[in-house]
């Protein structure tokens, strides 16, 4: 009976959410990492986040000031300027565990917008606060908006690259994590770990 | 009866206090002012049943894909070198419009609360969502125009605007619903009359019932407030396109959201004519069960808007 009423509650809460923001997503996000290794020890990861054509036309618009397809040194400044301050407030939509343990807010270094065929790509480094050691410690990655305005997905081909890595070897795993799940706990997270020897 | 009214009150409550919603409606990319916060919480919402929850991630993902072909499917035209692009389009648009609708929201549960509590013809369901549908693509036009060319504003994300429109929208789903519930108290006695009638022509009596006077009045009205807050994807097709000089094409494929919302939201109010025909037929036969019934579609749409409207309320106000 409890159970019940429990499943009715949830299904009254999924029927009258005042979410009319059902229809989410609108920006779309092909995403690359690179995990920035010094020796045997992830220093950073380095985000390529792909924009989809809609959002991509739209930075153009707003940043693209020369109107010459792509953005130069002022534009690309003007486009972190532009975004940089609010996707802070998203935590730059990173997430990153050591050992359980969540880093919190990263600010994001080396910003630089791209337009490359009408598409617009942000290139960013996230820098570790403490290097880690990736056979002894456990490293968890997602990179999500979890407001789901932005669906963050990993590129289909090499989403997930290493570099600068001595004398240790890698192996990347993605699976969805349902413990993580957001926006009503309709949408999985992509959880990036890695296996190394 | 009591019962009822105080687990409505307590669902109320558990809404308005589990209110995890912020305005999501804006960009976080800031482009066009967006307002929430985000304090990521490492502990994960309670999650809804597995099967809910299964056939909700199966909905948001289809919903994602569709979303995302919409836009590849405006860039097609604007640039113009596909010809059936506009056609891929419209077809585009009609399939999110028919999975846009089974996703929760408003337009749904009015439509649902309103016929399982109101007597009513089943044409009277597809008209009534219709007009929801409708409302929904003037709502978008109306917000898009009013946006950009009286406040003159940038519209990279002008969801801001309908954040405010929203508690107007929920304030008279609840007003409505008062009023619903008004006439019903003081039309008590001929509630039951209708309902003692119901057992001997039930055919007759749906149609009869329509033509109370108000009664299309009240689901116009109804359907109008429910309806006018559009998608934030109706909006963003037509800021696109109004952007981009294919202004037609936006309110084509707009049109053709609201013919798919207009099916799934049909077979909603329809479904619901009928599943309330089945229970009236079984209501035991005193006026006490026919008045409590005839009670029951007020308070289902008062309960709705005032929900609605506590969740609006309790959204942090736009920076």
């Amino acid at each position: 009976m409890r159970r019940l009423a429990g499943v009715a509650l949830a299904f009254l809460a999924l029927l009258l959410s005042p979410r009319a923001a059902f229809a989410h997503p609108h920006i779309f996000i092909d995403n690359r990492v690179v995990f920035m290794f010094a020796g045997d020890k992830i220093i950073a990861l380095t985000e390529s986040w792909t924009f989809d054509e809609i959002f991509s036309d739209q930075l153009l618009q707003d940043f693209d000031a020369n109107g010459d397809g792509v953005f130069d040194k002022t534009e690309s400044q003007a486009v972190a300027k532009g975004t940089l301050p609010n996707l802070k407030k998203f935590r730059y939509f990173n997430y990153i565990w050591v050992d359980g343990k969540d880093l919190g807010l990263l600010d994001p270094m080396d910003f630089t917008a791209a337009a490359k065929n009408k598409k617009v790509t942000f290139v960013f480094s996230v820098k570790l606060p403490h290097p880690v050691d990736p056979k002894t410690q456990k490293l968890k990655v997602e990179i999500n908006d979890r407001e789901y305005y932005v669906e963050v997905d990993l590129a289909q081909e090499q989403p997930i690259l290493f570099h600068g890595n001595q004398g240790v070897t890698c192996a990347p795993k993605i699976r969805d994590d349902t413990e993580n799940a957001y926006y009503g706990g309709f949408v999985y997270p992509q959880e990036i770990t890695l296996s190394c020897h | 009866m009591p019962l009822i009214l105080r687990s409505l009150l307590v669902a109320l409550a558990l809404f308005c206090g589990a209110q995890f919603a912020r305005a999501d409606t804006a960009s976080p990319f800031g482009v066009g002012g967006p307002s929430a916060e985000t304090a990521p919480s490492e502990a994960p919402p309670a999650a809804p049943p597995s099967f809910l929850r299964r056939a909700g991630v199966a909905v948001v993902m289809l919903q994602s894909r569709i979303n995302r072909m919409i836009n590849a499917q405006l860039m097609d035209i604007k640039s113009g070198d596909k010809p059936w692009a506009l056609w891929g389009g419209l077809l585009i648009g009609f399939l999110y419009g028919v999975f846009h609708a089974l996703g929760p929201g408003h337009g749904k549960s009015v439509i649902v609360g309103y016929f399982l509590g109101r007597e009513a013809h089943p044409l009277r369901g597809i008209a009534m969502a219709s007009w929801i549908s409708l409302s929904h693509v003037i709502g978008a036009i109306v917000i898009v125009t009013v946006v950009h060319f009286i406040l003159a504003q940038s519209l990279a994300s002008p969801v801001d605007e309908v954040d405010g429109l929203r508690v107007f929208s929920y304030a008279a789903i609840l007003l409505i619903g008062l009023g619903m519930l008004w006439s019903a108290l003081r039309g008590g006695a001929h509630a039951h009359h209708h309902h003692a009638h119901a057992h001997g022509h039930d055919h007759g009596h749906g149609p009869h019932c329509a033509h109370v006077p108000g009664a299309r009045k009240e689901q116009g009205l109804l359907g109008f407030a429910a309806g006018f807050i559009p998608c934030s994807g109706a909006i963003l097709i037509l800021v696109f396109a109004l952007t981009n000089g294919i202004v037609w094409s936006g309110i084509a494929m707009t049109l053709a959201i609201a013919v798919g919302m207009a099916i799934t939201l049909s077979v909603m109010g329809v479904s619901s004519i009928l599943v309330r025909r089945q229970i009236v037929l079984r209501l035991p036969e005193s006026a006490v069960a026919g008045r409590a019934f005839s009670l029951a579609g007020p308070i289902l749409v008062t309960a709705i808007g005032a929900v609605l409207l506590c969740g609006a309320l309790l959204l942090p106000t736009a920076s």
